[in-house]
């Protein structure tokens, strides 16, 4: 979704589009009347369109939530009260169309530090070196779960039991422990994980 | 057990690999019912990530998984916008799914120390039916809010509400994904029966460690009799 441009949104930085983005979900709830949001929306709609965002990804990731919003607001249509529906529908449409422009505009990685500052509290628990290490395990996981889901199924199949889930999720979720484990040990073997020696015998 | 399990490697690599599973669950269409309907399987992963890793693992690695697809890698369900799924209608089922991790994870703990022996399936199950409330009374009422839906009671009948749309439809399929996780949660449990006590394993793996720098370390007999003689 994200796309690397140079607009005023792509500059900022992450953290204030993320505050932004929490500030502005909490004003549109407290606007009233079709015609603030209406505003509300248009101003969305502008930061999203000034992100420069591709029209494929835009639909991807918006048609659930405005299949939502929809939803939302011909409830109140079909009560007899359009302009509440319409300002229903509207807040939804605002939030997804703000929500789109912050993943248009912010790369995983700066996500990822913001993310990171908010942990640095945490660093005697969690240090950020650890932290880093866990995002890019799941990132390799992803790929391992799915050959072990795909092998785990055709086995069932060649048992006939490709109707079981059973058959299928059982050794799927065994052999990812497996995995697990077996990741656990390199990390170890590696010294990965002496983030605190001293404290350790 | 200490309050937090220790950050080795082995608590490390099963929170992210547990994260990636839930990341996993969410693509479509991995099964189907009967009927032809795909069904996610997000909330057997969450519930399952709870009852094999335990409380502060499960949350973590929820937490993980909720926090990468904040990132923008397409983790959440539909493919939709990460932070249009987190600020959206639907938001308040991926809150609670940490939560639910949580609290699942604390009792399946409790079930493993009071019973001292195999976690049983009829266990496992009912801590994880804890995870249904925790799950709807935190994304009903934001879908609710949201929407400006009633919770419960319609105006007039035959109206919608909340539960009519976001709890209702989804409270079988749920229940079953729980059983689901419970069997396979007692499957792991039985294959691998020291993960929810989280540092067993690693203390198991210091303990021989110990025992052969022992070994290395005693004089052995044959050089205590070349000594002798």
């Amino acid at each position: 979704m994200y796309r690397d441009r140079r607009t005023p949104l792509h500059r900022a930085p992450a953290w204030s589009k993320m505050l932004g983005l929490a500030v502005g979900a909490v004003v549109v709830f407290q606007l009233n009347g079709p015609v603030p949001m209406a505003i509300a929306a248009t101003t969305a709609l502008a930061l999203l369109v000034s992100t420069l965002p591709t029209p494929r990804a835009t639909l991807r990731g918006g048609t659930t939530l405005a299949v939502f919003a929809a939803f939302g607001g011909a409830y109140h249509w079909i009560l007899g009260d359009a302009s509440r529906g319409t300002e229903i529908a509207l807040r939804a449409v605002t939030i997804v169309l703000a929500a789109l422009a912050v993943n248009t505009s912010t790369s995983a990685d700066d996500t990822l530090n913001v993310f990171l500052r908010l942990a640095r509290p945490f660093r005697r628990w969690l240090p950020t070196a650890a932290i880093g290490l866990m995002f890019s395990l799941v990132v390799r996981s992803i790929p391992e779960g799915a050959r072990i889901l795909s092998q785990s199924r055709s086995a069932a199949r060649a048992r006939g039991f490709s109707r079981s889930p059973r058959a299928i999720l059982v050794p799927t979720a065994l052999r990812t422990v497996g995995f697990a484990l077996s990741v656990g040990d390199a990390i170890t073997a590696r010294g990965l994980a002496d983030f605190n020696v001293e404290d350790r015998r | 057990m200490p309050f937090v399990p220790r950050l080795t490697g082995q608590n490390m690599a099963l929170v992210a690999v547990f994260a990636g599973l839930i990341a996993l669950s969410t693509t479509p269409p991995e099964f189907s019912l009967a009927s032809g309907v795909p069904i996610s399987l997000q909330t057997l992963a969450v519930v399952l990530t709870g009852l094999v890793l335990g409380a502060w693992r499960g949350f973590a690695a929820v937490l993980l998984y909720v926090a990468v697809g904040l990132a923008g890698a397409p983790v959440y369900s539909d493919g939709a916008s990460s932070w249009g799924a987190f600020v959206g209608p639907t938001g308040g089922y991926l809150w609670s799914f940490p939560i639910a991790a949580f609290v699942v994870g604390w009792i399946a703990e409790r079930i493993r120390t009071s019973a001292n022996g195999i976690v049983g399936f009829s266990a496992l199950m009912g801590a994880g039916l804890i995870s249904l409330p925790i799950v709807y009374a935190v994304g009903v009422p934001w879908l609710a809010f949201s929407l400006d839906l009633p919770v419960f009671t319609a105006g007039s009948p035959g109206e919608p509400t909340a539960i009519a749309w976001g709890l209702i439809p989804f409270v079988v399929g749920d229940f079953l994904k729980v059983v689901a996780a419970a069997a396979v949660a007692s499957a792991i449990h039985r294959s691998f029966p020291h993960l929810l006590s989280a540092t067993s394993v690693h203390f198991a793996a210091s303990a021989l460690a110990d025992e052969a720098r022992d070994v290395a370390s005693a004089p052995s007999e044959e050089a205590a009799a070349a000594a002798n003689s």
